[in-house]
């Protein structure tokens, strides 16, 4: 092979080489914008809160003239298009038929129209001598009932129970354990 | 010896005790196998539980097992009230139920306990093993503070005991 032929052949890769990289750069702009289909929303929605309270506020819920539970927490966002509102440090008082219950976590999301909330992070029910513990709770407004996959631990009463998903109701003071229940009964005298 | 002793007290307490006219015969004979002694903390293991907080009542369900100091009851359900301070003031066990303390061994379908009586109910084919003599009858009750159990209609059997040289 001569010196101007290898030349050109060396260039001739070079191009290749080029032309390449541009097709590879345009397939991943492509499959960039291909990603991005019109179901797929990557809008945030934390700043476009409808109503946003920094700082403490309370807030009640009344039907039918009857105060169904009241809230209280150091920050409350509301998003209208989902319905739903988030707060941080909420501590929600439920008058049951068996008097109050207090329910503390570190957040909540209320899902107004279904009217439901799920509180996580540590959270902590009072209710009459009873203290329940439990990492995560989804609470339904109209029932008074409250359930979650997650371990439970009630104590009150000299007992202490333990167990592995859990139905409260609050109304009716009822409890129930789903599975791996372990109970203690303070000594007997 | 200890044991062909024992065995000779119980013998004596069944026979002393006689049929009585129009009832069932009722044996009371020495007993302190179950002692659930006071102090102790009372265990339960199950796989369910449904509680009801007004009624202090808690019902346990599947593979049920109560530890309460040396004895253990494995039962299929356990209903359990309890005081304000936590004590057990009544309970019920139901559905293979077996009483073991030490070398006591009593089964029957129901087992319940009072606390005002201090005393175990034990009905559905109750059945005691201790110390190598099996206790039948149609109901027996454990007075835990007279250490007496009392049994309705009672059947005696003797285990022979594993050690003995067989007879010739």
């Amino acid at each position: 092979m001569s010196a101007p032929d290898f030349k050109q052949g060396l260039r001739k890769r070079k191009l290749l080489e080029y032309a390449a990289a541009i097709i590879l750069a345009g397939a991943m702009v492509s499959l960039y914008f291909l990603g991005r289909s019109p179901g797929v929303s990557s809008e945030d929605f934390s700043s476009r809160a409808g109503l946003e309270l920094q700082g403490p506020f309370a807030a009640s819920r009344f039907e039918d003239s009857e105060l169904r539970f009241w809230m209280k927490g150091d920050y409350f966002r509301y998003f209208p298009e989902r319905g739903q509102a988030e707060v941080s440090e909420p501590a929600v008082e439920i008058q049951s038929g068996n008097g109050p219950v207090l329910v503390k976590s570190r957040a909540a999301q209320y899902a107004v129209d279904e009217k439901r909330i799920e509180m996580s992070g540590g959270v902590e029910i009072t209710a009459a001598d009873y203290q329940a513990r439990t990492p995560s709770l989804s609470y339904d407004v109209e029932r008074q009932t409250a359930e979650s996959k997650e371990t439970i631990t009630v104590s009150g009463q000299g007992l202490e129970l333990t167990g592995q998903g859990y139905f409260l109701d609050l109304n009716r003071g009822h409890v129930e354990l789903w599975s791996g229940v372990k109970g203690r009964f303070r000594k007997q005298i | 010896m200890k044991k062909i002793i024992a065995g000779l007290c119980l013998t004596l307490a069944l026979s002393a005790a006689g049929p009585e006219q129009g009832r069932k015969p009722r044996s009371e004979i020495a007993f302190s196998g179950f002692s659930w002694q006071p102090g102790e903390m009372v265990e339960i293991n199950a796989e369910k539980m449904s509680l009801e907080l007004k009624e202090r009542k808690a019902d346990f369900t599947g593979k049920v097992v109560v530890n309460k100091g040396k004895s253990q009851i494995y039962c299929d359900r356990l209903s359990v009230k309890y005081l304000e301070s936590g004590q057990i003031s009544w309970l019920k066990a139901e559905g293979a139920v077996k009483l073991i303390e030490g070398k006591s061994f009593a089964t029957g379908d129901e087992l319940e306990y009072e606390k005002e009586q201090n005393r175990i109910w034990l009905r559905g084919l109750p059945r005691l093993s201790s110390e190598g003599q099996i206790v039948l009858g149609d109901l027996m009750v454990f007075d835990l503070a007279g250490s007496r159990l009392l049994v309705d209609n009672p059947r005696l059997q003797f285990e022979k005991d594993k050690n003995e040289p067989a007879s010739k």
